[in-house]
């Protein structure tokens, strides 16, 4: 009879707080936000898209699809590890009747690197909620409320329902269009470099792996498969740790050297890309993120005209 | 796993709902056993041995020493248990710093040893465990309990989950028994030890957590920092670890109660001690009681001479020190602390201020409020020790304070927000003085009050902890 009664009161005592966070979430998650939007898109231009661009941060506010010609889209996010770029390709696998290019940057920390271990995992619940991957059984990536504070949460709503701020940063297709301020190129060079160096080369083989189960599944569709390294400031070139750098690009080499749909692009010490070009020490900025998108078509053009005599 | 996670909060729910399930007091026992061998391996599963193996020897000196007359095997089994804890907790805690102070005293002699440390991972309630077990083997040795051949009761008395890892430290003359005898939920005793967990979370999350954000800050950038800055950052680490140590306790003293076990007292309201003495006998009781009894009073305690009262209180402050950690800073916080003691004991005063402060009152006489200030700022003081990286940092943090810019204008960042939680800092203290004759500052507030009231109340508080709410907040006293 006691247990009852506390088992009652606990219910009803919790009762209103149930309710608060089913209608927390709910409004949390009708926020637009980059994750919604892209894969509303996909969803609805999957069977159009022409190139498809993937990656992490690097390509998110680096590649603006806007300066490539076709139908260009740009499905990366911040952080999104090469993992999440095969997820989202199996995802759509059987519904790209038009895709001709798939774009994946492959930078100095993707093959040593998933977004579960990383101080970014709370970005998991993203991938959880919007694009439905099931990546994560545990409870805190799989709500929204339970990725920010209170405060944090309760601000997200006020600003996007009393003055109508979403969470979206990107543009239509994709590019992260957003004006972010400029950052010490010395001081982020190092510490950038310093968290990309990876000790633990444990994700090396799988990531190889996925790569390959990318290209296979080009080959079959006849889609070219384009691997680059992003451009990056000297001062974040030379705090990288020579032997993951070395590896990372020989495998790049060899992978595009042994597969005729797929090519490699290293554009990590291009000299074209100047001080004026960078956010911070491995972001390019808008300015050089047109200038780099401009560039890119020029290469995808270049391989547009080489095709027929590979394929 | 922490009180203030999501895991904690899924995990509680079910173990409390299996465990009133089972009515069978043995599998009750069980449930609790797996749920705390659970709750600690969710930390890191391999040092569960540990707490195992200090369970079987305690568990197997008990039972041999109920069977044996003798005094010389007695004395033996008793060592056995002695060496066995403290050789590992010595080991996983001491062996490095013993190891470099060793290197280092060579090296003052010219001599330089090539030793390397250990990489040692320090396990998670070490200290806490194994005094528990070890004061169960010492109760058992003097015949103060009778030994228990219920291995499954012992093994839960051990690792009991909600004060496994950071206390109370329980003697198993209060606790064991309660694993031995049948449990009934009593609704009084749940209800009270969930206002409890709530007060122990409001401590933690709003003010450990908010006083932390400048104690870190402030003792980061001590050298930029005036002396008005620095005293104040002194009495954020102040609020910072009575919120979060003795938010710990009532959170584990509240859990306890949901499965119907009493757990001791670890804070009665420190800050509010007239004299050092006193606040010794308020902070961190179940330490302070366990140094007492297994250490002070065998040592002769204050019934002998005044040259070996001091050398006991030396040994006790120190060792206590030590229990903290294995860094100087510590002892010497621990010394600081038995010097503060010492002219209480030499004029025979320690014993003076048993009871509770302005018992029945509502406010303090002049007197006792002086001396309330005057205890806390010497404690204050003595946190620098506790809180500094070194002991260079230590003093020159102190140094720095009693510098003309002790009268200046704070000059660290965060200044509003910081006079935002001093304001909170002080309606807490209010809030613990109307409930300081309790044993806990809500246990009795809005009691009387209409249920639509004091719902409101316990909904603010659950508010400000979501509202004050920051991830991964450790609890400081995890790495002792």
């Amino acid at each position: 009879m006691n247990m009852k009664k506390f088992i009652f009161r606990i219910f009803l005592f919790l009762l209103p707080f149930f309710v608060f966070s089913i209608v927390l979430e709910y409004f949390l998650r009708s926020i637009p936000n980059d994750y919604s939007y892209k894969k509303n898109f996909l969803d609805k231009y999957t069977d159009y898209i022409e190139i498809l661009f993937l990656g992490s941060s690097h390509t998110y506010y680096g590649i603006n699809p806007y300066f490539i010609e076709g139908f260009a889209f740009n499905a990366s996010h911040v952080s999104q590890t090469i993992d999440l770029d095969y997820k989202i390709i199996s995802f759509y696998s059987n519904r790209f009747n038009n895709l001709s290019f798939i774009v994946l940057s492959v930078d100095y920390f993707t093959l040593f690197s998933r977004i579960a271990d990383d101080i970014e995992s709370w970005r998991v619940k993203n991938y959880n909620i919007y694009y439905s991957f099931n990546l994560s059984k545990n409870i805190k990536y799989n709500y929204e409320m339970l990725s920010f504070d209170l405060k944090t949460n309760l601000n997200r709503i006020t600003s996007y329902y009393l003055n109508g701020k979403d969470n979206l940063t990107c543009s239509k297709l994709g590019y992260g269009n957003i004006e972010k301020t400029k950052f010490d190129l010395i001081t982020t060079g190092k510490t950038a470099a310093d968290r990309h160096t990876k000790i633990n080369k444990e994700y090396f083989n799988e990531s190889v792996n996925i790569i390959d189960n990318i290209i296979k599944y080009a080959k079959s569709e006849k889609i070219v498969v384009i691997l680059y390294s992003s451009p990056a400031f000297f001062t974040y070139v030379e705090n990288l740790e020579k032997e993951q750098l070395l590896l990372t690009i020989n495998t790049l080499k060899a992978i595009s050297e042994n597969n005729a749909n797929c090519y490699y692009f290293n554009f990590l010490q291009d000299n074209s890309f100047t001080e004026i070009d960078f956010r911070d020490a491995d972001h390019l900025n808008k300015l050089g993120a047109i200038k780099f998108s401009k560039m890119f078509n020029s290469k995808i053009l270049e391989i547009k005209n080489e095709i027929n005599i590979k394929f | 796993m922490l009180f203030n996670s999501i895991d904690f909060a899924i995990f509680l729910p079910i173990i409390f709902a299996v465990y009133w399930i089972l009515k069978n007091r043995e599998l009750q026992n069980y449930a609790i056993l797996i749920s705390s061998y659970f709750f600690y391996g969710w930390w890191d599963w391999r040092f569960l041995s540990l707490i195992f193996f200090s369970t079987i020897i305690d568990y197997s000196v008990g039972l041999r020493l109920k069977n044996e007359g003798k005094k010389k095997n007695r004395k033996l089994l008793l060592w056995i248990s002695i060496t066995v804890n403290l050789g590992i907790l010595g080991f996983f805690k001491y062996f490095n710093f013993f190891l470099d102070n060793f290197i280092e005293v060579f090296s003052i002699f010219g001599q330089k040893l090539q030793i390397n440390s250990l990489n040692l991972i320090l396990p998670i309630g070490i200290s806490f465990y194994t005094f528990q077990t070890l004061s169960y083997s010492i109760d058992v040795y003097k015949k103060k309990i009778q030994p228990t051949n219920n291995f499954i009761a012992f093994a839960a008395f051990v690792s009991f989950f909600p004060q496994l890892v950071a206390g109370p430290i329980e003697r198993a003359a209060n606790l064991l028994p309660q694993f031995i005898q049948k449990r009934f939920f009593k609704y009084e005793s749940a209800v009270d030890g969930l206002r409890q967990i709530l007060w122990g979370f409001f401590k933690k999350v709003v003010i450990a957590d908010s006083c932390a954000v400048f104690a870190d800050n402030i003792f980061n950038n001590y050298r930029d920092l005036n002396g008005i800055s620095l005293s104040l950052g002194a009495v954020f680490f102040a609020f910072q670890i009575y919120g979060d140590f003795s938010g710990y306790s009532d959170i584990a003293i509240g859990t306890a109660r949901l499965f119907g076990f009493n757990l001791m007292r670890n804070f009665a309201f420190p800050y509010f001690s007239r004299d050092i003495a006193e606040f010794w006998r308020r902070w961190h009781i179940s330490l302070s009681s366990w140094f007492r009894d297994y250490v002070y009073i065998p040592l002769g305690g204050s019934r002998c001479n005044i040259r070996l009262q001091i050398r006991n209180v030396l040994i006790i402050f120190i060792v206590s020190g030590l229990w903290h950690g294995a860094k100087w800073t510590f002892i010497l916080w621990g010394l600081l602390n038995a010097f503060y003691f010492m002219p209480l004991l030499l004029k025979k005063m320690h014993r003076y201020n048993l009871g509770i402060v302005a018992e029945g009152k509502i406010f303090p006489s002049l007197r006792e409020l002086f001396y309330m200030i005057i205890t806390f700022s010497f404690v204050v003081l003595a946190w620098v020790f506790f809180r500094a990286d070194n002991i260079s940092t230590a003093f020159t943090y102190l140094w720095n304070i009693f510098s003309n810019s002790l009268f200046a204008f704070p000059n660290f960042s965060g200044k509003r927000r910081a006079l935002m939680i001093i304001i909170l800092v002080i309606c807490f203290v209010i809030i613990e003085w109307i409930g300081r004759e309790q044993q806990y500052a809500i246990a009795r507030l809005g009691l009387k009050w209409k249920r639509p009231l004091r719902y409101a109340m316990y909904y603010l508080i659950i508010f400000s902890i979501f509202w004050f709410y920051r991830k991964d907040q450790q609890f400081i006293y995890f790495q002792f």
